[in-house]
């Protein structure tokens, strides 16, 4: 049972890896902010939109790594206790897929903020991979 | 002539009222009037108090005074700074309290999020990851 609960979970990360990825904080980045060219009111929006899912972005990373926590004890457990170890994979699981919707849900929010073309700007600058997101257009090098 | 009715008498009595000549010459009004003048001159009268209940009265006051408790501005003191150091300590711990929860800034916040969001796998089954690729 376990075993099969476990590969679930690795599929489950499989697929959520195909999501879109890579959120940062890219609105307070001030090149970005000037690249993309924002009004005071989208600046105004975006600002207002973050501190509305602040709280519970927080929370739920303090849900994940708790969960996370509670996942790993079960695992040092010894004997493991299945039914427990089994209760903490579906805590973390939730814990999980609330991040994903609480992300999502921001995401979307932010993108009806901004125009297809500040939209298009900031896919393209999204962090290819794991490092610090780019700062700098190529595009608009002098 | 009429006599005077209660209502004459206690306009009389409040000054809206003089007396007329009917009062002078009918013996009854007279008499009323002047019962009326003597009770309201007894009670308006000053209460006579002698000298020596004056005097009596003094000391007491003065015995009470030199009686009464007097403020321990010693133990005053020690309660005083007490409540300082309490005020102190309470300041303190609130100021660390703040301290020990920093504000996470939104770049921090969202690397983490997002490092948690990438990451294909809870941590404790990493290990066990091997068994399952190829």
């Amino acid at each position: 049972m376990l075993r099969i609960t476990l590969l679930i979970l690795l599929a489950s990360g499989t697929l959520s890896a195909q999501l879109p990825k890579g959120i940062y904080a890219w609105w307070g980045r001030p090149e970005i902010r000037k690249d993309l060219k924002l009004t005071p009111q989208q600046e105004r929006q975006i600002r207002a939109t973050v501190q509305q899912f602040r709280p519970h972005l927080i929370d739920v990373r303090a849900e994940v790594n708790k969960s996370e926590i509670d996942l790993q004890a079960q695992f040092d457990h010894d004997p493991v206790d299945q039914i427990k170890a089994t209760q903490a994979i579906e805590h973390l699981i939730a814990a999980r897929s609330d991040l994903t919707r609480t992300l999502s849900e921001l995401s979307l929010r932010l993108r009806v903020v901004l125009t297809e073309w500040q939209w298009q700007e900031l896919q393209r600058r999204r962090p290819q991979g794991p490092g610090p997101a780019p700062t700098e257009d190529p595009g608009q090098q002098k | 002539m009429k006599h005077w009715t209660e209502l004459d008498f206690h306009h009389w009595l409040y000054g809206i009222k003089e007396e007329d000549a009917h009062v002078a010459e009918c013996p009854e009004c007279r008499s009323e009037l002047e019962r009326l003048a003597k009770q309201r001159r007894r009670l308006t009268a000053e209460p006579e108090v002698s000298d020596a209940f004056l005097a009596a009265q003094r000391r007491s006051i003065h015995r009470r005074l030199e009686n009464a408790p007097r403020l321990n501005f010693t133990a005053m003191r020690w309660v005083l700074s007490a409540a300082m150091l309490l005020l102190l300590m309470f300041g303190l711990t609130f100021r660390n309290w703040h301290k020990s929860a920093p504000p996470i800034s939104d770049e921090q916040l969202f690397s983490d999020l997002s490092a948690m969001e990438q990451s294909a796998e809870p941590k404790a089954i990493q290990p066990m990851h091997g068994l399952f690729v190829q």
